[in-house]
């Protein structure tokens, strides 16, 4: 049924030969062996000097650092246009550190730290700007400069704002790449000066009677939510370009507040454009609160014939709790056509809507084969009814995939019919990826009836290890002596007791997969209450790697179970072992861990990591989460952030 | 949906998340923050010496910020850095096995760690090496760390800072465990020899 062990081991054994690869991955900077840092920068201009191009050299010479900025600061020279290019691009690599923490710069580049955050640093930063003067740019020059040499760029903004004959095209390369670094959360240091920044370039007639650099000035206004220049945002919407209208809608719904809201509201009565009115559209998502921003859309829907307008009226409804939602999407059932009823499901699935299940239900008759969009809304309607349509398209669907939706579904429904059906499927099952989730969803939903082909896949060491984990950590879901028993069993075995003969193979089992496997039958006997567990789980966290911690911590979160290990967790360096630890303290104990999590995100670097593009895996929302759990006298979280969010007319 | 129900998607993702990584292989990125690795090994003075450069992402380093950062005041003082670092390397050192003709040898930090722009902190390390016999000796470094953290992994040459040294030989590295042993853990084979 499944990979044999030879086959597992070598997927091991190949998975262990990419770490072992003489080389792998990008160079780093040579250690202090190598030439120093002002003689690379040194041979990268002799190189291009000679006409040789400079390959990889500019990159690996701009990951040295602003130390080999400045050096390569020193060589430019507009005369030689092709050494300009290669600087600048070195320039435009090494200033990316100006996104970091200050602290961070002053121990790893201090040459960094002096440059961005000390008074003599603007020098410095003239010096590397010194290409903002030339007619001609080398292509890296406006990203060098935003990241580089933000003062001299700055002043550079300026004077185009006060300029009778700005540099059309050269502001809107400035304009684009400040406007991302804004976007992505790097900038630490410019808000305010870039607000007032974009407040003068509106001021200035050349730059927008300009339609192209009006419409990359909205933009820049609206990345940078330059609210000071709402007045000229308003009145771009009457100018002929739709681009513009279109970037002006797009920035009104970014600097959010009342008076956007109705300047959109307004302009939604009178637009024609599509393309102007999709961004309209989207900009309304800015009030998922607001029952007026849900009245307009509703009005533009019946307005708009165009399809494209009336999907974004539905991606903008998705996630709104504007009272008009349903009646948008029960419009859409009845003008499908182009990709708006699939739309339509998805906002249903990512927020039910019960006043539709008759609608919803009507649609299963007339497909033969699953629609994947409308198997997962079936799903979150929950609705029994829907078992049948569920069953009829599961008998006939040879997609693992859309099988497993099928699966997620009847798991969402519940109920006799939808677990039997569930079981045979987990019984059949030969996809490893849907076998894996399978056995989740029936530890899950404690399927009872699943327990035997729990055992089997648990206990099968031939079956892919992500499956057999999943197995395991479903046991912990039933209180049934077959589930004790088999999970001594591989406690035995995998601690190199008793026989093989549920797991054949543990003693011979690789280190890290038998780590993994200890970890998870721990943890699914203590979920069961077996006695040891809760030293066994202490002990394999305090000797596992990161990896395990990850694994202990969300499958602590997942059984709701509180654990000293979460303490540990909570104190870690890893990142990610750390974001595990804060889910799990929320699910388990709120009101204990509220002071330590309060206390982590209000500590300064972790609160500067929040708020920065670095937090990728939104530690931020876990952390309010976990403490917005705990009812205080000031009212939940969220209850602050729906109040915060009428203030703002949201 | 419910934000319980949401909850609990995120989690199974998670959960799944971690399973792929070992269905996948290294080609499934592990969400562990990822440390490259930059080793070189030589001999001089009588003693085997390593330095060994481990390269961070910025997330990674802005959390060893926030332990460095005892009393919270945003600031790191010179002697939160020192003490940081010397329990880093003190930690390497304990997980680094050094091996000489089959015997095992103590491996121990030497000197202050050096950071560089790249997120790179350089730990040098020394084993004392005296009254070796003529002829050649087969050594391995088993680097313990490395299970802990995925990422590259590279040997730069068997030089010192003054040059190249015929004296030891890389044989076969970075090298890995057998599957006795973790998966992860990397294990560079030389060869020392005494005129």
């Amino acid at each position: 049924m499944y990979t044999s062990l030879a086959a597992l081991t070598l997927l091991l054994t190949a998975l262990v030969a990419s770490v072992g690869a003489e080389e792998i991955g990008p160079a780093g900077p040579r250690l202090e062996w190598g030439p120093s840092v002002r003689e690379q920068v040194d041979a990268l201009v002799e190189r291009v000097n000679r006409g040789e191009s400079p390959g990889a050299l500019a990159h690996e010479a701009g990951a040295l650092g602003m130390e080999a900025a400045l050096a390569a600061a020193e060589h430019l020279d507009p005369a030689w246009p092709a050494r300009c290019e290669a600087l600048y691009e070195l320039i435009a690599v090494a200033g990316r550190s100006r996104r970091m923490h200050p602290e961070l710069l002053r121990l790893y580049d201090p040459a960094a730290w002096r440059t961005f955050h000390t008074e003599a640093g603007r020098a410095d930063q003239k010096q590397l700007g010194a290409g903002l003067a030339w007619p001609d740019w080398p292509k890296a020059l406006a990203a060098a400069a935003v990241r580089a040499a933000p003062e001299a760029a700055l002043d550079w903004l300026l004077r185009q704002a006060v300029s009778a004959h700005p540099e059309f095209a050269h502001l809107r390369e400035v304009l684009r790449e400040w406007g991302w670094w804004v976007r992505v959360g790097h900038e630490r240091r410019y808000a305010a000066a870039l607000d007032e920044a974009a407040s003068a370039l509106a001021a200035s007639v050349p730059v927008v009677r300009d339609a192209p650099t009006r419409g990359a000035l909205l933009k820049f206004i609206g990345d940078v939510r330059a609210s000071g220049a709402l007045p000229f945002v308003r009145g771009s919407l009457q100018i002929e370009s739709a681009e513009v209208r279109g970037e002006a809608c797009a920035a009104l719904g970014r600097l959010a507040g009342g008076e956007a809201l109705e300047t959109l509201q307004a302009e939604a009565r009178e637009e024609t454009d599509p393309d102007v009115l999709e961004k309209l559209a989207l900009a309304l998502q800015g009030w998922p609160r607001n029952a007026a921003a849900g009245g307009t859309l509703l009005h533009l829907f019946d307005r708009a014939g165009d399809a494209q307008v009336r999907r974004a009226v539905l991606y903008a409804a998705a996630g709104a709790s504007w009272p008009q939602r349903a009646d948008l999407i029960r419009r859409a059932f009845a003008a499908p056509d182009e990709g708006v009823l699939g739309v339509a499901l998805e906002a249903l699935v990512r927020q039910p809507a019960p006043e539709l299940s008759e609608s919803l239900l009507s649609l299963p008759d007339a497909y033969e084969a699953a629609p994947p969009g409308l198997v997962d809304a079936l799903g979150v309607l929950g609705d029994a009814r829907a078992i049948p349509h569920l069953l009829r398209w599961l008998a006939r669907e040879r997609n693992a995939a859309v099988r497993l939706k099928l699966a997620f579904a009847l798991e969402r429904i519940g109920g006799h019919d939808a677990c039997q059906a569930i079981v045979r499927l987990l019984a059949a099952e030969t996809d490893p990826l849907a076998a894996e989730h399978l056995a989740g969803l029936a530890g899950r939903a404690a399927m009872v009836e699943a327990i035997p082909h729990l055992m089997g896949l648990a206990e099968d060491a031939t079956a892919p290890l992500a499956v057999r984990l999943q197995a395991i950590a479903s046991f912990g879901r039933f209180d049934d002596p077959r589930v004790r028993e088999a999970l001594a069993r591989l406690s035995r075995q995998l601690h190199g007791h008793g026989d093989d003969r549920g797991a054949p193979g543990a003693s011979s089992m690789p280190a890290e997969v038998r780590e993994r496997m200890r970890v998870f039958v721990a943890m699914a006997r203590l979920r069961l209450g077996e006695p040891g567990a809760e030293a066994e789980v202490q002990h394999l966290f305090d000797t596992g790697t990161p990896g395990a911690h990850l694994d202990v911590l969300l499958l602590l979160e997942a059984a709701r179970r509180d654990h000293p290990v979460i303490l540990q967790g909570l104190d870690s360096v890893d990142f990610i072992v750390l974001l595990a630890a804060v889910r799990a303290a929320g699910a388990a104990d709120p009101k204990k861990y509220a002071g330590r999590l309060r206390a982590i995100r209000e500590s300064p670097f972790v609160a500067s990591m929040l708020a920065s593009g670095i937090d990728s895996l939104n530690l931020r929302a876990s952390l309010d989460e976990a403490i917005g759990a705990v009812p205080a006298s000031g009212g939940t979280l969220e209850g602050k952030k729906a109040g915060k969010d009428e203030a703002l007319g949201k | 949906m419910s934000a319980t129900t949401d909850s609990a998607a995120l989690l199974a993702c998670l959960l799944g998340f971690m399973l792929a990584f070992i269905r996948m292989g290294r080609g499934h990125e592990s969400p562990v923050d990822h440390v490259g690795r930059t080793v070189r090994l030589w001999y001089e003075g009588g003693k085997l010496h390593l330095a060994y450069r481990i390269e961070v992402t910025e997330r990674a380093a802005m959390m060893q910020l926030h332990r460095m950062d005892r009393d919270g005041d945003a600031v790191i003082e010179e002697g939160e850095r020192a003490d940081y670092f010397r329990a880093v390397g003190q930690e390497l050192a304990e997980r680094f096995v050094l091996e000489l003709d089959g015997k095992p040898l103590g491996i121990r930090p030497a000197g202050e760690v050096k950071l560089d722009a790249a997120l790179g902190q350089t730990y040098i390390f020394e084993a004392d090496m005296d009254d070796l016999a003529t002829g050649r000796h087969a050594g391995v470094l088993t680097d313990g760390f490395s299970r802990s953290y995925p990422g590259p992994y590279r040997v730069e040459s068997s030089a010192g800072p003054g040059g190249r040294d015929a004296r030891l030989q890389i044989t076969q590295g970075p090298g890995v465990m057998g599957l006795q042993r973790h998966p992860g853990e990397v294990q560079l084979r030389f060869e020392l020899v005494v005129p």
